[in-house]
């Protein structure tokens, strides 16, 4: 069983016995270095291709947390943990999906620089492959890359329950025997049988004879690069199934040393891996006749792939499966378009309607518990600013955040799991391409209404430089769920559900003039696109809370605290009066282009660092509950375009700097803040001249 | 590209370049595609990579580096 330290452990001492206590004491102490002398360490990574559900796998062994989803690459990055078993301090690490090692994207490169130990930071010693059980075949592509690296191996034939609900059939006694490795079926979601992959690993890992046993089995195989009379075989038996894969193996590896014997080539930062031989155009892009060479393997790689599948794996489903049946709808030219409106307006209007609920039930609560608290502590002096600045900011993160985040995040988190977003990509790209990205980019905007942070992350994903740095400086413009409490707050619950839309419809068009504007400027082109399409998925409701969950964290632990901290700094400005200065020096702008109230400066300030702080400074610099008593409609209106379109938050900036570069993150906060200022001020002029 | 048709089956013949990057969405020599959907403007294609159990969209520029010869009936078991 998983064994987590606990170095606080205590033992049971007799009372008033201080020898006893003493040798108790020592004797712990002894055991504890025992324990630790004889702990050894393993690093053990998790390996799969895209949406195969490792980063379930990894949250069912760790108290860790990391996001899921079903679409390809929702892990972008590797996420360490430590677990006990037995006597090993097992070193977790969830790798971002690859293919094959062959990489295509920046997320795959990382999986792939860390299991050819490029970077030097790991040395793995041992890998569980999780496969999607449904698409086994396709898995096998990496299985046999991950074979060539001679790393301890284990495959987790994942999400078991329900290939098997989809008519999978996988006979895996006789794929253990071809490909020589454990093979354990899983429901990672579950928990079922992953603590069994680790015990598996380390056995294999204790027991090396288990995986080096190839050199007695490819002696017995005569083989060579010239007499490869294997590379036009389309199917191989049982019988040679195993000796076939070896020598692929072996192929592999005696191709790499003829490379470094006969041309002295190195592969910069490439460990001598078969692996490389994959990246042959990367690292020597002048060996195309190797590249050739490289090309009759993998014909040989495919073979084996496919005469595995037709032995171990077979498929009985209906012809048209329901999902087919479903796609027609979805994909259709008219109804696929009009069921993405609608599923968009639903979101935002559903969590609009349970987040008004679930605001007038806080409200009855924390208003009279606001007054009171106002009435109690009227009269301390220098600490009242201190009491009423935390008051306002903890009950306006119960009463104003809270009551809209939650919704929403429910019903983006359904979409991310439920399979639809990758058929949006495939709906929206014919649009998108001539913006200057393509339907993969889908994704990122999407994860955007979520988090800008996220949104830009993921780009990591995008396999095309330009696509990358368009979709990440106008990511910032995408209504985060930041943006949406203030829309859902300020603007449907004063205004109306029709104002807040239109919030939405303005973001939508600024997002394709700024992207149309860029693509024109530019000299960037040729977009493609390529991606998997995973099978709809009933969301779990465990999966569903765990991710709303993840993101509600973030807003307790790092916004809520900077928000309390705002609100409390802003009463003191107030209670010194030094408010008004500073409110004075943005005063051009607010009451000068946008005709704002001058309390609305500092607001501003503070919806640099999240937006959701500048509605709560809000509410507290103009010292109300009833916003509609201080501010006209067209205020409160003019305002929200102005909050939902100036610079990105200081973590989405940061973010941006990582993925883009200083350069384009410069650009794109000259972009947002002056398109917020010219398009809030044409508003703010036209619904005057229109009122 | 006009002339892949929406519910037929084909099949990969050769892949002219980049065959490791083709590999990785399952598109080998000799797989079979069903094709389950095309987009209007014949741009995208929504197909099934039969013998790998996967679905993918790709763009027409992708096709365009590989070989499709239609199947008929009686080849598709």
């Amino acid at each position: 069983m998983i064994k987590r330290v606990n170095m606080e452990k205590k033992t049971e001492v007799p009372k008033g016995c201080q020898e006893c206590e003493l040798g108790s004491i020592q004797k712990t102490v002894t055991e504890l270095k025992k324990n630790l002398r004889r702990t050894k360490r393993l690093r053990v990574a998790l390996v799969g291709q895209p949406n195969s559900g490792k980063s379930t796998f990894f949250n069912s062994l760790s108290n860790y947390k990391v996001n899921t989803a079903n679409y390809y690459g929702t892990t972008v990055e590797y996420h360490l943990t430590t677990i006990f078993i037995k006597n090993y301090e097992i070193e977790l690490i969830d790798l971002p999906g690859i293919y094959s090692l062959n990489y295509s994207d920046l997320a795959e490169k990382v999986s792939f620089e860390i299991l050819t130990n490029v970077r030097d930071e790991f040395k793995i010693d041992g890998i569980i492959q999780v496969v999607e059980t449904s698409s086994l075949p396709h898995a096998l592509l990496l299985t046999l890359d991950l074979l060539t690296l001679d790393i301890p191996m284990v495959i987790a034939l994942n999400m078991f329950d329900e290939a098997r609900i989809r008519g999978v059939n996988v006979d895996i006694q006789l794929l253990q025997d071809f490909i020589n490795v454990p093979v354990i079926p899983t429901v990672s979601i579950k928990g079922e049988n992953t603590l069994k992959c680790v015990l598996k690993l380390i056995e294999v890992i204790e027991n090396t004879s288990l995986i080096n046993d190839e050199d007695s089995v490819i002696s017995n195989y005569s083989f060579n690069i010239k007499n490869g009379s294997l590379f036009y075989r389309a199917s191989f038996s049982k019988e040679e199934l195993r000796d076939v894969i070896n020598s692929y193996k072996r192929l592999w590896k005696s191709m790499v040393k003829d490379i470094f014997d006969s041309t002295n080539c190195h592969f910069e930062n490439c460990k001598l891996v078969p692996a490389c031989l994959m990246n042959i155009e990367k690292y020597a892009p002048n060996m195309k006749s190797l590249a050739n060479v490289r090309d009759e393997i993998l014909k040989l790689k495919s073979n084996i792939i496919m005469s595995i599948s037709s032995l171990v794996f077979s498929v009985q489903k209906p012809s048209p499966t329901f999902e087919d049946l479903i796609d027609r709808f979805v994909l259709n030219r008219f109804w696929g378009y009009l069921i993405l409106i609608l599923v968009m307006f639903f979101t935002f209007y559903v969590a609009y309607f349970l987040g008004n609920i679930i605001a007038d039930k806080i409200d009855s609560v924390v208003d009279p518990l606001s007054a009171k608290v106002d009435d109690l502590f009227k009269d301390y002096g220098i600490l009242n600013p201190l009491i009423i600045g935390f008051k306002e900011g903890f009950l306006g993160g119960i009463g104003i955040v809270i009551p809209y985040l939650i919704p929403f995040l429910f019903f983006i988190s359904l979409l991310e799991d439920s399979g639809y977003i990758p058929r949006m990509m495939y709906l929206m790209d014919g649009f998108l391409k001539p913006l200057g990205i393509s339907g993969r980019s889908v994704l990122s905007f999407v994860l955007g209404l979520g988090c800008n942070v996220s949104a830009i992350m993921s780009l990591r994903g995008l396999t095309k430089y330009s696509e990358r740095i368009f979709a990440g400086m106008v990511i910032p413009f995408v209504p985060c769920s930041a943006r949406t409490v203030v829309v859902m707050a300020l603007v449907t619950g004063t205004l109306g559900v029709w104002w807040g839309l239109s919030l939405y419809l303005l973001s939508f068009l600024i997002i394709v003039t700024v992207l149309l504007l860029i693509n024109k400027l530019s000299k960037f082109n040729h977009l493609y696109f390529m991606v998997h399409i995973p099978p709809y998925r009933v969301p779990s409701l465990k999966s569903i809370f765990s991710k709303i969950w993840l993101r509600f964290k973030t807003f307790v632990f790092t916004a809520w605290p900077v928000l309390i901290l705002g609100t409390i700094v802003l009463s003191y400005l107030s209670y010194f009066q030094l408010d008004r200065s500073i409110n004075n020096v943005f005063s051009f702008l607010t009451v000068g282009l946008l005709g704002l109230p001058q309390e609305t400066g500092i607001p501003l300030i503070f919806g640099v660092l999240a937006k959701e702080y500048a509605l709560v400074m809000l509410y507290s610099a103009l010292n109300t509950d009833n916003i509609k008593m201080v501010m006209t409609n067209l205020q409160i209106f003019v305002f929200s375009v102005f909050i939902m379109l100036y610079t990105p938050c200081i973590s989405t900036i940061a973010t941006q700097v990582k993925e883009i570069g200083w350069k384009y993150t410069v650009i794109s906060i000259i972009l947002s803040v002056s398109t917020a200022i010219i398009v809030s001020f044409i508003i703010s002029k036209l619904l005057y001249f229109m009122s | 590209m006009e002339s892949i048709e929406k519910d037929k089956i084909y099949k990969i013949k050769e892949i002219v370049r980049d065959k490791p990057s083709y590999m990785n969405y399952g598109l080998i020599e000799d797989t079979l595609l069903r094709v389950i959907d095309k987009s209007s403007d014949n741009k995208n294609f929504y197909l099934e990579v039969i013998g790998f159990n996967r679905k993918i969209a790709i763009s027409v520029e992708f096709l365009q580096d590989i070989v499709l010869e239609e199947v008929s009936g009686d080849q598709k078991g």
